[in-house]
């Protein structure tokens, strides 16, 4: 119990240091169409949601629709959804069925061996981040609850130079 | 948020994940058992190019876990679980240290890990993190057409043994190997790996030096049919195939039949609102003790199908999976349609002979829709048997509702699935039925709190070891989560009750979780 209290104060007290964001990790991923995809290749067209999610992951498969909805909205300004598969290298048959029977077009990335996932330190999924163009993390969301997707908004529209939402459209 | 303290290019990163147990064992008498891991993530970055990693990870227990009645407080441990040194380029990525890496689809070597998942032995109770990386290493690099991986180090070869445990191995031996990928012309890509082993004790491999090799090709076949380019399909396939050098019982006792190999194959058919997926696997002779055939079907997260789920036995065993997603007509409503069937058979060896071979089915359907845009639907069903488990039904149905947003930003979930397992036992087939109802709020970027209810009649899961007699009645699990999102650097979960334990699968991979009653806080931390 004291070595759990210890860590817990050790763990709560340098984030209230921390106040900035990072940058973005480079990455160089196959897409489940077999082409290659850079981070500079993702951000070419403007800011990205960038989604780790996994076919067997039940909370991603909530939350996906609504980035899509998200990048949708935003789609003139260049926002785009990319998401980053979890899958091992024998579960990732099942994205493509999955994706088809959505209707999802959004590009997925394979990190088989989750080495991208460690850089950008994903321990739990989904976990989403909105990055600006130029390649700086503007925000992150771990886990999804039906409507968190608004706060990821209220980011992107800061981002964006357009107005706050409503408080209650959000 | 993510925020990594930068200064110039320095840049530190951190994160943290602490599990605190309080509460009481099913495998021993102990009431009040008081357990702790904790695990610390350290990423330095001096320059863009560099990168110097750092876990640390803590066991304790108190008080101190007992096996066979003796004190073995031996059984805690503090240490430095990983370090390394990463260098990357545009071109390439190296490592000194630990690491992880996949030949092809990891039918010769997986070195990977399952983030946020703490599993834990079971006499005694010890808790570490699933990681089971190379100590080495690794060299990644890509140029033009060409694609490379070499790897040399020491392999986690005993994923179930937990880190720093008196005499029990869980590293040990070397790899040394590679695999190299070259896309001849646009749409088809060529290559294989090869692996040398020596010293792998784990499983039934080998004790001495041996060699492995695999080839691999993927290809998009439309791209080789004439204006297959403009056809509304997609088709590509993917077959690896590998072989060793190695027979065991080579001395007297010889294989009955077959070369030891293992074979993986994938087809996918894409159109535009659905898409097939056809998967072959046929393992024979080939536990390497560091590939980890994964499971051969769908992982699925409804509860009670995914501690059912059926692993496959690299010793013997071949079958195939097909997976088909098909979007609802709009005449039907807003929908898809998941439908999945799997088969595979195996033969257990006993001295050098095959006894008669064991089938595995399931047949398992999936409609999911959201016709109001405010309730979604989920209703699936599936049927099968697993001889490989002595199960000769194992049938399951449940639904799955959430709802999109309600007044005042909340959400509401039910899960709800019921499965009948029907087991031969000697000389007669036992029936069991299993209840499973998770029932959960959440508020938007707040929390989620849920009530999770299981009951299950199977003699199997029945012998409480805190009672003195067996149990003859249906025995209920009840407990109560809590997530809730703290800040943007932590989430807190929680969990009071009475947990059923069993196997759980996360990303292909099967582990063993023990029962649990009583407190249980995770703290997830990044910074």
């Amino acid at each position: 119990m004291r070595a759990f209290v210890l860590a817990l104060m050790l763990t709560v007290a340098p984030s209230a240091a921390a106040a900035e964001l990072g940058e973005a990790h480079d990455f160089r991923l196959r897409t489940v169409e077999g082409s290659i995809m850079t981070l500079d290749d993702a951000l070419a067209e403007g800011p990205i949601i960038l989604d780790f999610w996994a076919t067997w992951c039940a909370p991603c498969r909530i939350a996906l629709p609504r980035w899509v909805e998200l990048a949708d909205r935003y789609a003139e300004h260049g926002v785009r959804l990319i998401t980053v598969s979890q899958d091992d290298p024998r579960s990732q048959p099942k994205i493509l069925p999955y994706l088809r029977s959505q209707g999802f077009e959004f590009p997925v990335l394979l990190d088989g061996d989750k080495q991208v996932g460690r850089r950008y330190r994903v321990t739990s999924l989904p976990t989403t981040f909105l990055i600006a163009s130029d390649g700086t993390i503007v925000t992150h969301h771990v886990g999804y609850r039906e409507g968190d997707e608004r706060e990821v908004e209220a980011d992107l529209r800061e981002l964006l130079d357009l107005d706050p939402l409503e408080e209650e459209s959000r | 948020m993510a925020v990594p303290v930068r200064a110039d290019e320095l840049r530190v990163e951190m994160s943290n994940l602490l599990e605190l147990q309080i509460g009481r064992d099913f495998a021993n008498e102990d009431e009040d058992r008081r357990r702790f891991f904790g695990q610390f993530l350290l990423d330095v970055y001096p320059t863009r190019d560099l990168r110097l990693g750092l876990r640390v990870e803590r066991f304790a227990d108190s008080p101190p876990p007992e096996l066979f009645g003796n004190p073995v407080a031996e059984y805690e441990y503090d240490r430095l679980a990983q370090r390394f040194v990463e260098w990357s380029s545009r071109h390439a990525r190296f490592r000194v240290g630990n690491g992880y890496a996949i030949l092809g689809h990891g039918l010769l070597f997986r070195a990977f890990e399952l983030p946020g998942v703490v599993r834990q032995t079971q006499f005694p109770i010890v808790s570490y993190a699933e990681s089971r990386d190379l100590d080495g290493v690794t060299l990644d690099a890509w140029y033009g057409p060409l694609e490379l991986t070499l790897l040399h180090g020491t392999p986690v070869i005993a994923p179930d043994v937990a880190p720093e445990q008196p005499n029990q191995v869980r590293r040990a031996g070397s790899v040394t190997g590679g695999r190299a990928m070259l896309e001849v012309v646009e749409g088809l890509r060529v290559g294989g790996s090869v692996l040398h082993a020596d010293g792998l004790e784990a499983g039934l491999a080998t004790s001495r030096a041996e060699e492995f090799g695999a080839v691999e090709v993927d290809v998009d076949l439309l791209r080789f049919v004439p204006g297959g380019d403009d056809l509304p399909f997609f088709l590509r396939t993917v077959v690896e195939y590998a072989g060793r050098s190695w027979q065991p019982f080579d001395g007297g006792l010889r294989t009955a039949t077959g070369v030891p190999h293992a074979l993986y194959s994938n087809t996918q058919i894409g159109w535009d609102t659905g898409a097939l997926g056809i998967e072959t696997k046929d393992y024979h002779q080939f536990r390497l003790g560091v590939n980890d055939p994964p499971t051969l079907v769908p992982e699925f997260t409804h509860r009670l199908l995914n501690r059912t789920t059926h692993v496959l036995d690299p010793l013997d065993e071949k079958g195939h999976q097909i997976t088909l997603g098909q979007r609802l007509p709009d005449w039907i409503g807003r929908g898809s349609i998941e439908a999945v069937y799997a088969q595979s058979e195996g033969r257990l060896e006993v001295l050098g002979e095959y006894r008669d071979p064991r089938e595995y089915e399931q047949f398992f359907v999936a409609l999911e829709s959201d016709p109001s845009r405010s309730v979604r639907v989920r209703v699936y069903f599936s049927d099968g048997h697993d001889e490989f488990e002595g199960l000769e039904e194992i049938r399951t149905v449940g639904l799955l509702a959430s709802s999109r947003r309600l007044p005042h930003d909340l959400a509401v979930e039910l899960d709800v699935g019921h499965q009948v397992r029907e087991r031969r036992g000697v000389g007669e087939v036992v029936r069991s039925d299993d209840i499973a109802v998770v029932a959960s709020v959440s508020r938007a970027s707040l929390g989620t709190v849920g009530l999770l209810w299981e009951r299950t009649d199977d003699p199997l899961f029945l012998d409480d070891p805190s009672l003195a007699e067996d149990e003859s009645r249906a025995r209920d699990f009840v407990g109560g989560t809590l997530s809730w999102r703290v800040d943007q650097n932590h989430d807190v979960l929680a969990f009071y009750g009475e947990r059923r334990g069993g196997v759980a699968c996360t990303s292909g991979t099967c582990y063993f979780v023990p029962d649990f009653e009583g407190l249980e806080l995770r703290v997830l931390s990044r910074f």
